[in-house]
């Protein structure tokens, strides 16, 4: 049996820890003095995201009251699942671990696997990007192009893509499901640079790369020594007009719309072009500022303007020109929300279009015959 | 650009990275280096993330002065954790493991430090002056070089498996075997499917080579210090002979020509891109297994096997950073983040790189040689106070290593305690692997080259649209290589068993039937369910485990039949069955290392309540004062200085995300408010 003293020291700790269970929660105030903010990037330390989280980051705290320090993490893995999923369902309350990345809309709809949130239940801070994705092909392709209008008559080359299910793989794509150029699809690259040395080994001979990547890897080398050509640019769709949006900055490099409407001479139909609108008009926006869904909503307001006030920071959009040569497209708390709700609207042709590319469906067949 | 352009260029460069302040922000650069590199689970990629935001408005000459001196000497320090401990300071490191190690237990650890450090200096500006003067070879080295060709490569790495299997190829080949299938966990290459995952986010990507490696490697050692009581050093320090510096110093001469080879070895990887550091040292250590006349040593302290995998791992920096300049195209994960810091500065990698930006590439390269030179004249200073922890009690190393390995493996794991529990599950795996005799390198190995050989496998044969790549000049001359391995490694097995070299110690060379045979059941086990489940998915998903599976399974078959053979000798020599579970116990040191890993699962459950700034300072005070039977004031300072360290450099430094406790709440409420939260969670 226990003795008198053990007994008294066993209750004193089952007290303790009663009381510990039993505490009521601290009030979470929205001043961030002497506090740290993580903003989580789901994806790799070097790459283009990264920079971007780290170019916003960079004016954020003074816009925050308490003027926290603010640092980038990055938690890699499952094409950015693994990162999202932790801020859904493990991240901090308190508005002291933001995401800054793309919510995986589209494999939502798909029903891809390894997603484990729902968009519309984070605390949404608002989005940014609509920055152009460019499609690149070697200026050898079938025997030489001498003009972008060249192309349309090409066909049996490779393209290479990323990951399975992934941005850039897609875009790569659809505009030539669109125009109905026959081409071979290889997806695995991982990242931009192995697509790119992919594509000066000749192993593929077409790709898609975003804003940042553009600027990046190919302006100052392949496409300066003629080696490959930019052979048009998707910009995205604003949501309150529904058409395209005309982004500038990559000069000389036509509009994906315009460019059918030359090779082709009319407009554009069928189920890649569903898919295509409806990319451009929920993919596009690639740096989403969500919180875990239980943040208060005092703390959500008091960042969200905060977002909203860094992101018309001139210094935060010269750090933006400088790396990508446009400012992003930016859409606040509310209307973010918005987006985050109603994007499951996605047109049947769109998402037969989409099962098809993915390959899910056949690689899932097997499993669901038993 | 004329010669004289170019020696401008080179002069330049080297007056700017000389010049006030690149030169202290090299040297900031090499000292945090070379701490990140000698502790366990850090390196140079999570330094450079680290500094990466500082470097955001500098110039860029001294940004490269910072990240490239910190990136560059990571490999020359990681050789301190490698030879003292046995587990690798960084992933560069793994193989010095396999001779640094035994040589610190001969008492010649600063032998080891001697031979290592110079050869790192050698390969660090070997690379450096590849890189200066090949730029012209790089165009056609990465043209050529197509995903039929890095698979082909990868399979070469896989080959070298036949030199670090120790004492059983049989075992070997099925360890190299499981590596390969462990690697197809997460996501397929191909489509959007993951495989073995079992619904966990930690899973989703496949496991992470740094809690293995810590695991395989570091517990078993932590384990055999704790259960044996023993110093790292198992000669006393007089017995110790010929184990100085100076020695290891002139191993580095006398063995000039292994040095160079391996120095070439590893830029040459380094210019590949995709096959990275990881693999480095490994195709180094094979090579000098293989082209050493006398293999017998290897595995038990050979000099030769600390040399090739160091003057290799420093040389790739020199030539993974050709293509990261010159087109964008990184050779490993670090150069990905040198890469990003090129970006951020505001210089584009590209033929500007080699022209107008020449003075800056120039300068880089130079902050690789002199970096490398600092490091080693400055580990070469430490390295004898640094020997000398060989020879204090092993229970006193113990519980701050393992504040080290855990960690490490949490940082590179990511954000659940997944990572622990890997780094635990193949501290189990390396334990009995150990005592079993089936060498742990090719595991690693496997699970290194596994997603490569895979993704580029199908990306060559989707690629071309058939397996006509197979066909290609330098697929087929990678072939010869794979199979004039293959014959080397067979005729290097057949003379150590002529020489009946293959029980004595080394790498693969324990065992122990009785624990060897339901081990070698467990493997066939695991082999027969990842076929079982593999068989349900489409071709593009189970292609590859089902090719590594079928084999691997017989190859557990034939395991099992040489085990219960060994096992029935074994009985007919022991009076009874009792007396043979009892020596291999014995021998195993079964219940002190069930008690030792009992330890460590209670850490991790603590963990869960009350995190690991509380659960990791509990296991070290327990174990000082229970295992170690220390004093209470000895144990106190000891856990309190670990607890500093835990908070101050994981937290406040690093800002390591901290797991979440279930009690997190309660302890927040219950903490009074003067004393921040960051203490405790």
């Amino acid at each position: 049996m226990f003795s008198s003293s053990l007994k008294f020291l066993l209750l004193l700790a089952g007290g303790a820890c009663l009381a510990m269970l039993s505490a009521p929660h601290a009030a979470t105030a929205a001043n961030f003095a002497g506090k740290t903010i993580e903003v989580i990037v789901p994806s790799g330390a070097g790459g283009g995201l990264t920079r971007n989280a780290r170019r916003f980051t960079k004016n954020f705290s003074k816009y925050i009251p308490g003027n926290p320090n603010v640092i980038v993490k990055n938690i890699v893995g499952g094409g950015g699942q693994k990162g999202i999923n932790y801020v859904y369902k493990k991240g901090k309350k308190d508005g002291t671990q933001i995401l800054f990345g793309p919510l995986n809309l589209i494999g939502i709809n798909m029903g891809l696997p390894g997603i484990r949130y729902e968009p519309a239940k984070f605390k949404i801070l608002g989005t940014g990007g609509g920055f152009p994705f460019i499609t690149i092909v070697r200026s050898d392709i079938g025997g030489g192009i001498k003009k972008r209008e060249d192309f349309a008559s090409k066909s049996g080359f490779v393209t290479g893509g990323r990951i399975p299910g992934g941005n850039l793989g897609l875009f790569s794509r659809m505009p030539f499901s669109v125009l109905g150029i026959e081409n071979r699809f290889v997806i695995g690259y991982k990242n931009q640079p192995k697509l790119k040395a992919a594509l000066i080994q000749n192993e593929i001979q077409a790709l898609s790369t975003g804003n940042p990547g553009y600027w990046a890897f190919y302006v100052n080398d392949l496409i300066k020594k003629g080696q490959a050509i930019a052979l048009f640019q998707h910009p995205s769709i604003d949501g309150k007009t529904g058409k395209f949006r005309k982004p500038t900055h990559v000069k000389g490099v036509p509009y994906f719309i315009d460019y059918y409407r030359k090779v082709k001479g009319g407009e554009p139909s069928g189920d890649a072009w569903e898919a295509m609108k409806w990319f451009s008009s929920y993919m596009i926006y690639t740096m989403w500022m969500v919180m875990h869904p239980d943040t208060p909503d005092n703390i959500t307001s008091v960042l969200r303007k905060a977002f909203t006030d860094n992101w018309n920071d001139p210094a935060t959009q010269a750090s933006f020109m400088k790396g990508n040569k446009m400012a992003p497209i930016i859409v606040n708390g509310p209307e973010a929300q918005k987006l985050a709700s109603n994007f499951n609207n996605m047109p049947a042709e769109a998402k037969n279009y989409f099962a098809k590319e993915f390959g899910i469906a056949r690689a899932s067949k097997k499993k669901k015959k038993k | 650009m004329s010669g004289a352009e170019v020696f401008d260029a080179l002069l330049t460069g080297l007056t700017s990275v000389l010049a006030w302040p690149a030169i202290g922000f090299m040297v900031l650069g090499v000292t945090i280096g070379m701490w990140m590199g000698a502790v366990p689970g850090l390196g140079g990629v999570l330094g450079m993330i680290l500094l990466l935001p500082f470097t955001f408005d500098m110039e860029p000459v001294n940004a490269f002065a910072l990240l490239l001196g910190l990136f560059a000497v990571t490999s020359t320090s990681d050789t301190i954790a490698s030879v003292m401990l046995g587990i690798p300071g960084t992933a560069a490191s793994q193989a010095t493991i396999l001779d640094g190690y035994p040589l610190a237990q001969k008492g010649q650890a600063a032998r080891a430090f001697g031979a290592a450090f110079t050869v790192s200096a050698f390969g660090g500006v070997f690379g450096a002056a590849v890189l200066a003067i090949s730029l012209p070879l790089i165009t056609p080295i990465i043209t050529a070089f197509k995903s039929g060709e890095i698979f082909m490569l990868a399979i070469l790495g896989l080959a070298m498996v036949g030199s670090l299997s120790g004492g059983s190829i049989t075992k070997g080949v099925a360890a190299a075997l499981l590596g390969l299938l462990i690697s197809t966990i997460g996501s397929a290459q191909t489509v959007a499917i993951y495989r073995y995952t079992f619904d966990q986010d930690y899973l989703l990507d496949g496991l992470p080579i740094v809690p293995v490696v810590l695991g395989l490697f570091a517990i078993p050692e932590l384990m055999e210090l704790a259960t044996r009581n023993v110093n790292i050093s198992r000669v006393s320090k007089e017995q110790a002979e010929g184990g100085g510096m100076l020695d290891g110093i002139r191993d580095a001469f006398r063995h000039w020509w292994l040095a160079t080879r391996c120095a070439t070895i590893g830029t040459y990887i380094g210019i590949l891109p995709g096959l990275g550091a990881a693999i480095v040292d490994w195709v180094a250590y094979g090579h000098a297994v293989q082209s050493a006349k006398d293999k017998s040593k290897f595995g038990k302290g050979d000099i030769r096997g600390v040399i090739a995998p160091e003057a290799a791992n420093n040389a790739i920096k020199g030539g993974a950073l050709i293509p990261t300049i010159a087109f964008g195209i990184p050779g490993s994960l670090g150069m990905a983040i040198l890469l990003g810091a090129l970006l951020l500065v505001g210089l584009l990698p590209g033929p500007d790189m080699l022209t107008t930006d020449l003075p800056i590439t120039f300068a880089m390269v130079w902050t690789i040689v002199i970096a490398n030179i600092l490091a080693a004249i400055a580990l070469m200073f430490l390295a004898k106070y640094v020997a000398k922890v060989a020879f204090i009690s092993g229970h006193l190393i113990v519980p701050g290593v393992i504040l080290f390995i855990f960690m490490g493996a949490w940082l590179a794991g990511g954000t659940s305690l997944g990572a622990w529990i890997t780094c635990l599950v193949f501290g189990i795996l390396g334990y009995l692997m150990k005592v079993t005799g089936w060498a742990r390198p090719p595991l690693v190995l496997g699970l290194i080259l596994g997603g490569i050989s895979e993704n580029r496998f199908q990306l060559a044969t989707l690629a071309e649209g058939s397996y006509a790549w197979l066909s290609r000049p330098i697929v087929l001359v990678i072939v010869c290589l794979i199979v004039l391995t293959i014959f080397l490694a067979a005729r290097g097995i057949v003379k150590n068993r002529q020489t009946k070299d293959t029980q004595e110690a080394g790498e693969g060379r324990g065992f122990n039937p009785v624990v060897s045979l339901p081990f070698s059941i467990i493997v066939l086990c695991v082999f027969v369910g990842s076929v079982y489940i593999a068989a349900d998915w489409d071709i593009r998903v189970s292609q590859f485990p089902l090719a590594v599976g079928v084999p691997g399974a017989l190859l557990a078959l034939l395991a099992i039949y040489i085990d219960g053979k060994a096992l029935s000798r074994a009985r007919i020599n022991a009076s009874d069955r009792l007396s043979v579970l009892k020596e291999a116990s014995q021998q195993a040191v079964l219940p002190k290392s069930m008690k030792f890993i009992s330890a460590i699962i209670g850490m991790i459950l603590v963990t869960l309540f009350v995190g690991q700034k509380i659960a990791v300072p509990l296991f070290i005070f327990l174990y000082l004062m229970l295992w170690a039977k220390r004093s209470v004031s000895v144990s106190f300072l000891y856990t309190s200085l670990a607890w500093f360290f835990l908070v101050l450099f994981y937290d406040r430094i690093i800002h390591m995300q901290f797991h979440q406790p279930y009690l997190a709440s309660a302890i927040e409420a219950i903490l009074p408010d003067f004393i921040p939260i960051w203490i405790l969670l």
